[in-house]
């Protein structure tokens, strides 16, 4: 199924600096037609780097890009689309205040003389979106701004499948999708094969890598180490070998067994944000694992435990004492609870440096005597996190933009460690990191654990659910649709249980 | 590709990113100055300017706090005005509402100065609450604070100024001293003073940056971050109101207009300092260093004989060419 | 998946209209009631139509500021634009170049607009391709033209001006009593209508002011697009000083300096976002509109000129307010939990 070895796309010695980064380092990349090439690597190995070259959205400082054996200099995104490539960003590229339409024919209108034909345009994405056969029914002249988060992804998707395309970049396209939503993606990615054009996809997700690539290019730190040139050395072992390199281990550590007294116990929980009546106990040295479709309020149980919802009904409960029911974060801070979101830069002031981020939630508690900050006692306090979590660089002067996210993450964590929180909850705490990363991620969690602290881990990852926490609870339309433990849990329990479905096969 | 133009010419670019564009302009102009007019350089010229910056610099260090947590304060130059208008008409028996003078002139004095402070301050936090409480844009809210204020300035004044003040008022807090220092500057060390502290050392400084930085990030550490958000503007206008009454005991009258040219030179200087418009960044001494410069260009210009209106042109073009320089040059994209 | 649970279709209906067309239109009918009803001179054919003549310098000024606050910036420097234009305009018209007054008069009509030109490509250029904060370069040019008018002056106004340029565009009048002057507004409203709406510019421009990171990747060219709005709103500002010029009958060094705050909340009032992205010709011109007839009508109730500024300040405060509120009810559940913290 490798497509014909026509080339479509060369790029060669492709290098590529920011400030401080060096963040494609001599790199080939082949793209033939009619086949599906996976960039695959740890983040900040420089997969999105290419691809932005590419897309036209930087120039690279070196190297040269031949699409279809003709050399191409590209000048900026819209000469890269009039050569055919297009691409769907991992940042989400749409205008909140255009409709629809607007945005699925933004930078290519359709009209004469500089006036636009509406008409025309609207009846062209009806019919597209039709056939695309992505479940989608909103009105096409809704506003992007009005759009949930899923609905977004799939117009992102639709708008680059719109241009006239030769080459397709995939930029981790399927985050915010649905399992049904995904099958149809793919199965619009084998179309583009059958026409002979190339895709570009970049993914973390290891089922999508090994079901629909047919040949795999690894990078690590900005270089390529390895092509895999056939589908069927495409395997998860490969590629995770690949990624960790000659440190093979194995990536979930064993769980805990000292499961000790309840710490916390939510009571009939409902908020404003639409969770209905959640029940749930978190013991000290629980791994608490909460799973769920994109929109099924997962990550809302994270956000109401932390005071960022809006509590409507039902009681927390935390070591014995009733939180009030206006709860803000400061509350559960502190208490000893923290919460780390599933976006990062939520959480974090980019332009602040690596000290005062970490030290910003445990300021007032841990450094500051009548107000004034002890800057002796907080700098050893934060280089100690650092060296502890390894977070590079190890200046605490830089400046968080300049980190990579994995290290970002960690700022966050150290956070925790520096208010010697008992109850952690991580939302999404792998999301966009790399294999080698996660793995240092699961074993600090399981550490936590072991180490007697609470964790509520919220992930729509299934064996990270699976092999990671004691215990599952499945969240959907907003409530909890069900709980289990690990050792009643397989995958094929969970996937079910995600789409709601109890007992019955699986189409 | 400014990459590989960075590593050619590594240490002078290295070294004028650290310090910031102003240090150098401020030699070249000093420089340039002092050619055109040695009386420059002049212990009594230096001293002179030194002198003129308190106001602005008070005023400044005020609208940096805006700045850092991500907003504006376009209301400051009118509150100078109010700060004026309230000040001298408390101090004068105000409006009639009872006899002047009832008590002692210095008691007078003092209650002027403190009814236009705390009324400033006031201004300040309904400014700081409509933007922290109701999310609306501070550029709005303090536009129209402005017009408002503006607007009771001209009511309580009935549109004309207030003379006859009485003599402590101009001599202590206008041209008094202390040891050989002009009261006016010993308000202004104190104040930059306090404001390092502030920022540098409390942790009032780093939940203003934080906050600046990412509101969200601020919240999910457990900040009020309301709360320190009506702090800044609250802060910003109370020092405005010092420096109009302070500025008021300079000219020795309430004044109406007094303040107008300020707004813009304070936000220049906060700018000019290393505040940056959207927040997250700004220290006191970039902020004193701006108002220094600023007001060092206008007293040399004055000394080469250009008046107000060429000076409004050549802030207009410095501060943009130090800001184009500052985010265009110097900082990495 | 989509969350659809609006208790009733009227209230959803009703959150609609009002975040599209904004809170103005019941503002407008509020506010001709009550000033009717305190002064019936208000609903007077004659007063409506000073009401749409004085509209017309707001007007022109709000559409150009509309521009910038749609890409996502600001341009302070509109009011001080004005003044220099008027000072441009009339200094250039009594140099006596040519005998003929007329062509003198459409030489410093081209002079004025030149300046606004030149201060759009300066403010233009230097925000859209050095990447320079709007707001301090446009503060930085108020500075500048505040400073160029009365150094061109010396401070004093400039009298003596060709009569035809006093009648025809201060005065006057067409069909039906409309002015030549609101005319010429209602042409140029029509022509960056069409722009917004039926070609491919307005869609850049909210594009833009929207999400850059998406017009970028779209292939728009956002710095050409963003000149482009700066130069159209410094043009505006221009024509409505060269027109306010013709009204007052003379080159004024004050003149247009209460009018920016104005055209800025006239803006923000017809629904333009500070911050970008969102604005359309209609609401600006309502927006306008409102402030015009707000001020109209607190003089025919013999209200001082600084209670009304305390008025217009107070209701720019409430109406964003307000406007904010309806905005986030129209927001859809789960893109609420995340743009709302």
């Amino acid at each position: 199924m490798t497509g014909n070895h026509e080339p479509l796309l060369q790029m060669r010695d492709i290098t590529k600096t920011f400030p401080g980064c060096l963040a494609v380092d001599n790199v080939d990349f082949d793209l033939r037609c009619g086949e599906v090439h996976v960039l695959f690597g740890e983040n900040g190995a420089g997969k999105t780097t290419l691809v932005n070259v590419l897309s036209g959205v930087y120039p690279a400082d070196k190297g040269d890009i031949y699409i279809s054996g003709k050399k191409v200099s590209l000048r900026n995104a819209h000469h890269a689309q009039s050569l055919g490539i297009s691409a769907v960003h991992q940042e989400f590229s749409l205008i909140p205040e255009l409709s629809i339409v607007a945005n699925l024919f933004l930078g290519q209108e359709l009209g004469s003389h500089g006036l636009l034909d509406k008409r025309e345009m609207g009846e062209r994405a009806v019919t597209f979106m039709k056939n695309l056969a992505l479940s989608f029914d909103v009105d096409l002249n809704e506003k992007i701004a009005y759009l949930t988060l899923a609905e977004r992804q799939i117009v992102e998707i639709a708008k680059a499948f719109m241009r006239d395309t030769r080459i397709m970049i995939l930029d981790e396209p399927t985050s915010a999708l649905a399992e049904t939503e995904k099958l149809s993606l793919f199965k619009i990615v084998a179309r583009l094969k059958e026409e002979g054009k190339g895709i570009i996809y970049i993914s973390h997700v290891m089922d999508e890598i090994t079901g629909i690539g047919d040949r795999v290019t690894i990078l690590r730190d900005g270089k390529k180490i390895d092509v895999l040139e056939n589908r069927e050395d495409i395997t998860e072992a490969h590629l995770i070998k690949s990624i960790v390199g000659e440190r093979k281990r194995e990536i979930y550590p064993e769980l805990g067994t000292e499961i000790t007294n309840k710490v916390l116990e939510v009571n009939n929980l409902s908020t404003k944000s639409g969770l209905k009546d959640i029940t749930f106990d978190l013991r000290a040295g629980e791994i608490l694992g909460i799973g769920g479709l994109p929109g099924s309020g997962k990550s809302n149980v994270g956000r109401a435990l932390f005071g960022l919802d809006k509590i409507t009904e039902g009681e927390i409960i935390m070591s014995g004492e009733k939180l009030p029911k206006h709860l803000t974060p400061s509350d559960s801070l502190k208490r000893g609870l923290i919460y780390s979101p599933a976006d990062k830069l939520e959480g974090l002031a980019l332009c602040r440096d690596i000290k005062e981020n970490q030290s910003l939630p445990v300021l007032l508690e841990k450094f500051a005597v009548r107000g004034f900050i002890e800057k002796a006692r907080e700098i050893e306090a934060v280089r100690e996190q650092i060296e502890k979590l390894d977070i590079k660089p190890d200046d605490m002067n830089k400046e968080l933009q300049y980190l990579s996210g994995g290290n970002q993450q960690k700022v966050i964590i150290a956070r925790g460690f520096l208010k010697g929180a008992t109850i952690f909850i991580f939302d999404e705490v792998t999301r966009g990191i790399d294999v080698g990363s996660k793995i240092g991620f699961f074993e600090l969690i399981n550490k936590l654990a072991k180490g007697g602290a609470a964790i509520i881990y919220i992930s729509s990852e299934i064996p990270e659910l699976l092999h990671l926490c004691h215990s599952v609870i499945v969240m959907y339309e907003f409530s909890i649709f069900k709980q289990e433990d690990h050792k009643e849990l397989t995958r094929e329990k969970l996937a079910h249980y995600l789409f709601a479905l109890e007992g019955r096969a699986l189409k | 590709m400014m990459d590989r133009g960075r590593i050619t010419t590594r240490s002078p670019l290295e070294l004028l990113r650290r310090v910031g564009i102003l240090p150098p302009l401020l030699i070249v102009l000093i420089t340039f100055f002092n050619i055109q007019n040695p009386i420059f350089l002049s212990t009594l010229n230096v001293l002179n300017v030194i002198r003129q910056t308190t106001y602005l610099a008070i005023l400044a260090m005020g609208e940096m706090l805006p700045l850092i947590v991500g907003g504006f304060d376009l209301s400051i130059g009118a509150l100078i005005a109010f700060a004026s208008i309230i000040s001298t008409t408390v101090m004068k028996g105000g409006m009639g509402w009872y006899e002047a003078p009832v008590f002692a002139p210095t008691i007078m004095v003092v209650m002027g100065c403190s009814a236009a402070i705390l009324a400033s301050l006031g201004i300040g936090m309904i400014n700081g609450s409509v933007i922290a409480y109701f999310k609306v844009s501070p550029f709005i809210v303090t536009i129209a604070t402005m017009t408002i204020v503006g607007g009771i300035t001209f009511i309580v004044s009935r549109g004309t100024n207030v003379f006859g003040l009485p003599d402590a008022f101009h001599e202590v807090l206008g041209a008094g001293t202390i040891g050989g220092f002009p009261i006016p500057i010993l308000f202004m060390i104190g104040i930059a003073a306090g404001m390092y502290v502030l920022m540098n050392r409390s942790y009032v400084g780093r939940y203003f940056w934080a906050i600046g930085a990412n509101v969200r990030a601020g919240t999910l550490s457990g900040i009020a971050t309301r709360k320190y958000i009506i702090l800044a503007y609250a802060i910003s206008a109370f020092l405005a109101g010092i420096s109009g009454v302070l500025l008021t005991a300079r000219v020795g009258s309430g004044e109406m207009t007094l303040g107008a040219p300020l707004m813009l030179r304070a936000i220049a200087a906060a700018v000019l300092g290393g505040a940056a418009v959207g927040g997250g960044r700004g220290n006191i001494p970039g902020v004193l260093l701006g108002a220094f410069f600023i007001t060092m260009m206008s007293n040399g210009m004055n000394l080469m004989g250009l008046g107000s209106f060429e000076q409004a042109i050549a802030v207009g073009f410095l501060l943009i060419l130090a800001v184009a320089t500052d985010q265009y040059l110097l900082r990495p994209r | 998946m989509k969350v659809k649970q609006w208790g009733g279709v009227m209230r959803s209906l009703t959150i609609k209209a009002l975040t599209e067309v904004g809170i103005l239109v019941p503002l407008i009918i509020g506010l001709i009631i009550s000033f009717g009803i305190m002064n019936p001179l208000f609903l007077s054919l004659f007063n409506f139509k000073s009401v749409l003549t004085q509209t017309t310098y707001l007007g022109l000024l709000t559409m150009g500021e509309m521009l910038p606050l749609i890409v996502g910036g600001f341009d302070m420097s509109i009011g001080t634009l004005i003044a220099f234009t008027s000072v441009v305009t009339t200094m250039t018209m009594k140099m006596e170049i040519f005998a003929d007054p007329t062509a003198m008069v459409i030489l410093g009509i081209l002079a004025g607009l030149l300046v606004g030109l030149g201060i759009g490509l300066f403010n233009g250029l230097i925000i859209a391709f050095l990447k320079v904060d709007a707001f301090v370069v446009t503060i930085g040019s108020m500075s500048i033209c505040a400073g160029a008018a009365f150094v061109l002056t010396r401070g004093h106004p400039v009298f003596g001006l060709p009569e035809v340029f006093k009648t025809t565009l201060g005065k006057g009048e067409i069909i039906g009593g409309v002015s030549l002057p609101f005319l010429i507004m209602i042409g140029i409203a029509i022509g960056l209508f069409m722009l917004m709406n039926r070609t491919r510019l307005g869609r850049y421009w909210w594009a833009i002011g929207g999400n850059i990171r998406g017009a970028i990747h779209s292939g728009i060219s956002t710095r050409k697009y963003t000149l482009l709005a700066y130069v159209i709103c410094s043009l505006l500002a221009s024509v409505s000083g060269v027109l306010l010029t013709a009204r007052a009958g003379s080159g004024e060094l004050t003149m247009g300096a209460s009018l920016m705050p104005q055209a800025i909340a006239a803006a923000v009032l017809g629904g333009t976002a500070i911050g970008g992205g969102r604005g359309n010709v209609p609401g600006a011109l309502l927006g306008a509109f409102f402030i015009t007839m707000l001020l109209n009508g607190m003089n025919l109730i013999a209200l001082g000129s600084f209670i009304q500024q305390v008025v217009v300040g107070s209701f720019l405060l409430v109406a964003i307010i307000v406007d904010r509120y309806l905005r986030r009810l129209r927001l859809r559940k789960e893109a609420e939990i995340w743009t709302i913290d």
